[in-house]
């Protein structure tokens, strides 16, 4: 099955700003997240993993964890967008099938040597630990043959895996031994009880949300680019109405939930399983996402991209691998192993995190120059 | 939304293929839903046995005995679930066929609480307090209802108790919960305590015993 993309396909040579300004936004969330575990005393984290949510977080400490939820998915979501547009321009200026699929497989297995060698040290986690990075890299190994089938499979294909994962039985593998043990945790039970055999971001959901990006990124690359500015108020409709259902589905507290609402507290509708993504979850963050993209285009439409701040948010979009590999190390600020020295309160941590925007906004811009100049040597960073 | 891609109309924007997708996650989705309609959610298994069953989560370590000691039995018996990491939730169904407890004591649930509570006395652990009994009707079903502390290293740990009668089961039953958000404060008694122990109290499906 071979997806037939006319060879005159030329449109969209430049680049979608508001996918950019999209993935710079959440990756400053993304770092905000990092930079908070790395220095303050208390974190939230590994919602999913435990059934409650950490008691010692109040609302403030909370919600500033739970706005980065937004970012896994949006990532994730935009590497299939990215897939499919970087596909299409490929296929239309000639390349064959099988440099593609190889093309696509080395950018995978590099970020999966990524997140062993620069990802897990960072985290102080062990080489083994699978990641988003990881998931992200096998998913697009996964999409290096999936890619060719009808789009409306995949479509299917990724809707299904999402519903329907809550009910997957991998009980046929066994957990009593490692290799069993780490191939649950990386296809679909994340967890952290068997080192170094840990796993957050298991494969099985998360292909699916690449997938739904996958299907937008053939769309966008199909449409005139007059055509795709008017998207702005489709996707703001989509973002609140999958925002609204992610209410009803909280509400109803059975299927889509994996971790029930026990209570009518805030901080118990909010507290939902990202590890692995429910579907509430994944309706908050993918309702979100698109409210971004609709505010990206806004942005686009009214020319503010090269503006200070939006500038720098559409930089950071730009090379994303680079600005997630570095700004772990920036604001980790110590030698893998080395505990932190003292802690920070939430003032000095949300300043050292503004600093660390700055400084990664330099690099960021650098390293484009650089990529640009070496656009080869530097293709799969 | 005007498409320039040929290969898009033909493919995912035509009626049949558009029908086909809604048609193939409605099918599998709903099946998933039927099948499994009675199941556990994911992460969460099904303790079933001596005529009840009640779902916990995967990540709590489950313990059974009968009451006072022993195995449990069809009479009476305990069942407890505990998940202790910065927080500690406790909970447990204890059930007792009336028969079985002393004749001396009132055969109804308020009379099972006493019961209970008189096991545990001399199991050696030690409550330290017994708040007001209350009642409530929740599904047609009587319950008596009480907060309790628990003793435990000098401090008294906050936890709630019902007991009701089940005409399915034929048995009392009594559902006990100790919930303390944060054990570095672990006196502090949860305001979710309550909800939490309505919502385990909803779990709780009844089989008629053979």
């Amino acid at each position: 099955m071979t997806t037939q993309v006319p060879k005159s396909d030329v449109r969209l040579s430049s680049r979608l700003q508001f996918i950019d300004f999209t993935r710079g936004l959440v990756m400053m969330i993304m770092a905000w997240d990092h930079v908070s575990g790395f220095w303050m005393a208390v974190h939230g984290g590994l919602e999913g993993i435990y059934p409650y949510r950490n008691p010692a977080l109040d609302l403030t400490l909370f919600l500033a964890r739970f706005v980065s939820h937004w970012c896994a998915p949006t990532f994730v979501f935009l590497s299939g967008v990215s897939l499919a547009l970087s596909v299409h321009r490929r296929l239309s200026r000639g390349d064959n099938q099988m440099d593609i699929s190889l093309h696509i497989i080395k950018r995978g297995l590099l970020l999966l040597v990524f997140e062993v060698l620069l990802v897990a040290p960072a985290f102080d986690l062990p080489y083994l630990y699978f990641g988003v990075i990881a998931t992200i890299g096998v998913s697009l190994i996964i999409f290096s043959f999936g890619r060719r089938l009808p789009i409306w499979i995949i479509l299917a294909a990724s809707l299904i895996i999402i519903l329907n994962h809550q009910w997957l039985d991998l009980g046929f593998i066994p957990m009593d031994v490692a290799w069993g043990h780490y191939l649950r945790r990386i296809l679909h039970e994340p967890g952290f009880t068997w080192p170094p055999y840990f796993a957050l971001y298991p494969v099985i959901p998360w292909v699916g949300v690449m997938g739904l990006g996958w299907v937008f990124g053939t769309f966008l690359q199909s449409s005139e680019r007059e055509r795709i500015m008017e998207l702005k108020l489709p996707l703001a409709a989509t973002g609140v109405t999958s925002i609204a259902l992610f209410f009803l589905v909280r509400w109803m507290n059975g299927y889509g939930n994996l971790v029930r609402r026990w209570s009518n507290g805030i901080l118990d509708w909010l507290y939902v399983s990202k590890y692995p993504p429910s579907i509430a979850f994944l309706l908050w963050t993918l309702g979100g996402a698109c409210l971004f993209m609709a505010l990206g285009l806004l942005i686009e439409e009214r020319d503010w991209s090269r503006r200070n701040i939006s500038g720098a948010i559409h930089t950071f979009g730009r090379v994303p691998l680079f600005f997630y590999l570095t700004h772990l190390w920036l604001y980790r600020l110590r030698l893998p192993g080395t505990p932190v020295p003292f802690y920070l309160d939430l003032w000095q941590t949300l300043s050292l995190w503004a600093v660390g925007l700055v400084v990664l906004w330099v690099l960021c811009a650098r390293y484009e120059r650089l990529k640009r100049r070496y656009p080869r040597f530097l293709q799969y960073i | 939304m005007e498409l320039k891609n040929d290969y898009l109309k033909a493919s995912l924007l035509s009626r049949r293929s558009l029908l086909s997708v809604i048609l193939l996650i409605g099918a599998v989705t709903g099946g998933n839903l039927w099948i499994h309609s009675g199941d556990p959610a994911l992460g969460y298994a099904r303790y079933t046995g001596y005529g009840f069953s009640i779902d916990y989560s995967q990540q709590m370590t489950f313990w059974e005995s009968g009451l006072g000691g022993g195995p449990p039995s069809q009479s009476a018996g305990t069942v407890q679930f505990t998940y202790q990491d910065g927080t500690l939730e406790q909970y447990g169904v204890i059930w007792v066929k009336p028969g079985s407890m002393s004749t001396y004591i009132d055969q109804t649930a308020a009379g099972a609480l006493d019961y209970v509570f008189a096991s545990i006395d001399m199991s050696g652990t030690q409550i330290s307090e017994r708040g007001e009994t209350r009642t409530m009707t929740r599904e047609d079903r009587d319950i008596v209802y009480q907060t309790f502390g628990v003793e435990d290293s000098g401090f008294t740990i906050p936890g709630l108790i019902g007991a009701w009668y089940s005409e399915e089961a034929e048995k009392f039953m009594i559902l006990y919960l100790i919930y303390v958000p944060d054990i570095s404060q672990i006196e502090v008694a949860s305001p979710e305590l309550e909800q939490r122990w309505l919502g385990y109290l909803d779990a709780i499906e009844y089989q008629p015993t053979s």
